[in-house]
């Protein structure tokens, strides 16, 4: 794992984040105030960026290149850029229930979960944010059961 | 009526409310009035010419009736507004009298008679529907409870005051023109409700704008579903019919003694008017006098007994009497005697029981068990009465009062059957309710000796959560079967129960268990229990004695927990050795001293300061206990602990601000103090404004309302903490924040144009438009934030819920609300401003607000918003203004910059530096 020196400005992490499909209904002054915790990561290919059942406490968003999500040598997906991993344990600390992989050379930005539970009791719009998106999901996973069920 | 503060006091009214209690009142005196003369009036007409057994016809005729009028009044009364729809009832009642009356003269055939009589239930139902729901409208969840009481205790007086004026005026004007006593006593009705009407826009919309009520669009199918799936609701329909049932055979009974007895129908009127006048009389003194006091000493459950009981043995004292004389007097006299004793018995001891009975069901199921009972029930049990008497005259072919005797006694053991399944269910409820929600004393009462047993039994076998649960509503009311049932709770095996258990008996200071805490001091192994019934003894002991050897002991656990108790100890000797302790522990020089103290400190943070945690705030003695001895500000703090508090600002923000909202009321003071003095940044500034507004007491709101009337940057923030503390516009501030109101449309229109000048597809411009369109979702937010403290608040949060949706129906449904809520020429342009449709549309509808030069090229735009013009920006409109300057080469005056780069706000000075290098 290589460090960055070259930083972006926190504007340009702002849309970033924005670009995500995650954040995309999320107000850009509420991601700015997500942006500086965001800590920009580089991993060489093949690098382990986390394995499965390790506890969680951050989230990844991919800026460069490629990430495999899998179960020991069974491959459950490419995750490319502006895709998001492990976002839940931004929430709760729980185990990982897949190990992730860089399958090229990756730009990553982190964001820890102890900055981020400090950033919301500061800022309750964030975890708005947060929770409006968590809700988004949810209704989605409810209506996909209620089609599968039917 | 004379407002006198004791009636006042006696009658639980609150000053304010008396005019609309007393107005209330008048309506109702009226309408009942003109009920009872209709009454007397075809009662006595349908007797005179028809023998009694062609009653039951009109019963059977008058369910139907009842039904229908029941089901058109729920249609319409959602369907028209307020004061049209009860205007028309009212209007509606008066002239079907008239009608009856003007008909009697050209209808002289048999059907009429019926139509009339039976058009009485009607007016009854109407009447009953329309003063219920005036009432239910005017005041709000907690005003009904203390004032539907009084006001349902004025219906007695006002239909005994009727049937009296019948009685007088009979003999004068005859039966028939009762019936014109009647149209105008309605007529008289009126002035009432218009008052009522135009006053409870102006005085009850804005104090509880809200209707807890809501209606489901599916009544009768609702209804039906709660029939068949709640076990109680059925129950409760099924003697709530019986009841009805019974009184009216009973009354049946009366009337075939009473046909026999009177001749004619002046006659006739006059004994039924005043047999109605007894009635009524007999009824409040009953209710007033008896009701409470039975239902307190003997327990709701066998309260319900009483009526049936009596009914069953007043029916056989009717079968005895027959048997043993054939005198129709005393048959008749027996017959009056029971009809009266019933229906007291029903309106004073029954019906409110039942209520009462009804409590533990959730507030909907409540309302519609209600409905099932009043629109369902009560016709059904006049039909089935009808059907039946009809049977027994065609099988005995006269009306035969030892068939209803023996009937009334069937139906009297099937009510007391139906009875003891609703006790039983009415247990299992709540005890189910209890231990599952949060469940009042106020709601219901603790005097029954099976239910005790019930709730002491789930005490001792019920899981942890629901025992909790109980023990919540054992701690809503101090009496000494609270008491008892604490005790109860201290064998519970889980340790949580116990421990919640002691911080209660400590909290409300219950002596008489002390002696059951000592002993599960000696039983329990749990050390936290054992530190808090350490606790709880020491702030209960009446003497030293008592308290001494936890004082004095070993474990120092145990001495901190002895000086916490002490300290909300009420025994002023105990409570001053433990503050000479306690300020030995904060001044001493050994650091585990100071520890000890500050935890004592954070444990009663809310109900004791002691004066030494000032020094210790401001660290001058020992630094790094500072933020140790914030922690332990509550609201509890001392002047001067919160004066020390905010001498670390403003560089320990976060801890600092998260005391003053601990603190509360305290701090409010100390924030306006601050700010004048020190002038803090925007940061700090807007902060402390937002815990004045999440305080949210009289003070706090009077600081901001004082605040909004200044030029500051802080508007928006003080306009959000406004509405955040629910501040209602006084006539002072309501200016204030309709001019704000009024500017910020301006301001949105300006946004709006800028947003015109901006659509455009290329990078620059849809950065920027989408930064100005947070802009106005902010204006939109602080103008919601105006309106909800102006107007009707849910009104207004149901406005920003449909905006929030995203849902071009739910907006347009928004606007419709703030057209109808907030001040004409506001709501006007705020709708234009933020309605679905094209920028173009709107800023042309809008030229007469925004009349400054229009926005040409992207520069002019970026330049507006770092002058900061026409308001405060957020920092991500001005960084993406920076941003876009230098990063698509868009020329704007560098010197605009250049106030940025010393910005409080890590993203505008960031920019800024970039835009300038």
């Amino acid at each position: 794992m290589i460090t960055s020196t070259d930083r972006l400005l926190l504007i340009e992490k702002v849309l970033i984040l924005k670009a995500l499909s995650i954040f995309s209904e999320t107000p850009e002054n509420i991601l700015a105030d997500l942006a500086p915790l965001m800590q920009e990561e580089e991993f060489e290919k093949d690098t382990i960026i986390f394995e499965e059942g390790e506890i969680g406490d951050c989230m990844f968003i991919i800026h460069r290149g490629q990430v495999k999500i899998h179960k020991g040598i069974t491959t459950l997906a490419i995750l490319d850029e502006k895709e998001v991993f492990g976002e839940l344990s931004l929430l709760d600390a729980e185990t990982r229930s897949a190990s992730a992989t860089a399958y090229s050379d990756c730009t990553l930005f982190r964001i820890d979960q102890e900055p981020f539970y400090e950033l919301l009791d500061t800022r309750p719009e964030v975890a708005r944010g947060f929770i409006k998106i968590l809700c988004q999901r949810l209704r989605a996973q409810n209506e996909k059961s209620i089609l599968s069920n039917s | 009526m004379r407002t006198n503060r004791f009636w006042l006091n006696v009658l639980n009214v609150h000053t304010s409310e008396w005019w609309i209690v007393k107005k209330l009142f008048w309506l109702q005196f009226f309408q009942g009035a003109g009920i009872s003369f209709f009454f007397t009036a075809e009662f006595a007409r349908f007797l005179e010419r028809f023998p009694v057994y062609e009653l039951p016809w009109v019963m059977v005729f008058s369910s139907v009736l009842l039904w229908l009028t029941g089901l058109i009044y729920s249609y319409y009364e959602h369907k028209l507004n307020f004061a049209r729809f009860n205007e028309g009832i009212i209007i509606f009642m008066a002239a079907s009298m008239l009608l009856v009356r003007v008909g009697s003269n050209f209808f002289t055939d048999d059907w009429f008679y019926y139509f009339s009589l039976a058009w009485f239930y009607v007016l009854y139902l109407l009447n009953n529907l329309e003063f219920w729901g005036i009432a239910s409208r005017l005041f709000d969840i907690r005003q009904s409870k203390r004032l539907f009481g009084v006001i349902s205790s004025g219906d007695i007086p006002a239909k005994f005051i009727g049937y009296t004026l019948a009685l007088i005026f009979v003999p004068y004007t005859g039966t028939l023109n009762l019936l014109l006593l009647g149209v105008i006593s309605m007529l008289v009705s009126i002035p009432f409700f218009r008052s009522i009407s135009k006053s409870e826009h102006r005085h009850f919309a804005h104090a509880h704008p809200k209707q807890r009520v809501h209606h489901s669009s599916n009544t009768i199918q609702t209804l039906m579903q709660s029939f068949v799936s709640s076990v109680m609701i059925r129950r409760i329909a099924l003697i709530s019919m019986l009841a009805s049932a019974c009184i009216i055979l009973v009354n049946y009974g009366l009337y075939a003694n009473v046909k026999d007895a009177y001749n004619n129908d002046v006659e006739l009127a006059k004994f039924i008017a005043m047999f109605m006048a007894g009635l009524r009389i007999i009824a409040l003194i009953t209710k007033t006098i008896f009701t409470s006091r039975l239902t307190e000493a003997i327990g709701v459950r066998s309260s319900l007994f009483i009526t049936p009981a009596i009914l069953i043995l007043l029916t056989l004292m009717n079968l005895f009497a027959n048997w043993m004389s054939s005198d129709e007097k005393q048959i008749f006299y027996l017959f009056g005697a029971t009809s009266i004793a019933i229906d007291v018995l029903r309106t004073s001891i029954n019906s409110p029981v039942l209520l009462t009975i009804m409590q533990p069901l959730p507030t909907h199921e409540r309302l519609r068990a209600h409905n099932i009972i009043k629109g369902i029930m009560d016709p059904f049990a006049t039909l089935f009465c009808g059907i039946l008497l009809l049977v027994f005259f065609k099988m005995q072919q006269e009306v035969n009062l030892i068939t209803i005797c023996y009937t009334l006694i069937m139906l009297a053991v099937l009510w007391i059957i139906g009875t003891k399944w609703v006790n039983k269910e009415y247990l299992n409820m709540l005890i189910s309710t209890i231990s599952s929600r949060f469940f009042s004393q106020e709601e219901f009462s603790l005097n029954d000796p099976e239910m005790l047993q019930k709730i002491k039994d789930k005490i001792t076998n019920g899981s942890d959560q629901e025992v909790l649960s109980i023990l919540n509503m054992v701690a809503s009311k101090q009496n000494p079967i609270s008491e008892e049932l604490l005790g109860y709770f201290l064998s519970h095996p889980s340790e949580a129960v116990k421990l919640e258990t002691v911080k209660l008996i400590g909290l409300k200071q219950i002596v008489p268990l002390q002696h059951q805490l000592e002993t599960l001091l000696q039983e329990t192994t749990n050390q936290t229990v054992k530190l808090e019934v350490v606790n709880a003894i020491c702030s209960l002991a009446e003497d030293q004695q008592t308290i001494s050897p936890y004082l004095h002991n070993q474990d120092g656990a145990v001495r901190k927990a002895a000086l916490t108790g002490m300290l909300t100890n009420k025994n002023k000797t105990i409570h001053s050795e433990a503050e000479k302790e306690l300020e030995r522990l904060l001044t001493s020089n050994e650091r585990m001293d100071i520890d000890s103290g500050l935890q004592i400190l954070y444990t009663t943070r809310n109900v004791y300061n002691h004066p030494a945690h000032a020094s210790l705030i401001r660290g001058k003695e020992v630094p790094e206990l500072a933020a140790v001895s914030i922690r332990a500000i509550g609201t509890a703090a001392t002047d001067e602990s919160l004066q020390a508090l905010l001498s670390h600002l403003p560089k320990h923000e976060k801890p600092v601000i998260a005391a003053l909202l601990r603190a509360g009321p305290k701090a409010v003071g100390h924030i306006e103090n601050y700010i004048d003095k020190h002038r803090p940044g925007f940061s700090l500034s807007e902060q402390l404004v937002t815990v004045l507004g999440k305080i949210g007491n009289s003070e706090s709101k009077l600081l901001l309302s004082k605040y909004l009337g200044q030029e500051s940057l802080l508007l928006p923030v003080i306009i959000k903490a406004l509405y955040r503390s629910k501040f209602k516009a006084t006539n002072e501030s309501r200016q204030i924040m309709e001019d704000l109101a009024r500017a910020y449309t301006r301001y949105g229109a300006e946004l709006l144009h800028m947003q015109l000048a901006l659509n455009q597809k290329h990078i620059p411009a849809e950065l920027l438009s989408n930064a100005i369109k947070i802009e106005l979702h902010e204006i939109r937010e602080l103008l919601l934030c105006l309106f909800g403290c102006m107007y009707d608040r849910d009104k207004i949060n149901k406005v920003r819920n449909s905006f929030l949706s995203n849902q071009k129906e739910s907006i347009a449904n928004a606007l419709e609300l703030i057209e109808v809520t907030v001040k004409k020429d506001i709501a006007r342009y705020f709708n234009i401003l933020f309605e679905d449709t094209g920028i173009q549309e709107r800023c042309n509808a809008l030229r007469q607000l925004y009349t400054e030069k229009e926005y040409k090229n992207i520069d002019q735009i970026m330049g507006r918003i770092l002058t900061e013009r026409p308001i405060r920006y957020q920092d991500w409109t001005k960084a993406c203004s920076l941003y876009i300057s230098r990063k698509y080469g868009i020329r704007v005056d560098h010197l605009l910059f250049r106030k940025y780069i010393d910005s409080e706000s890590q993203l505008l000075q960031e920019t800024a530096r970039y835009a300038l290098a």
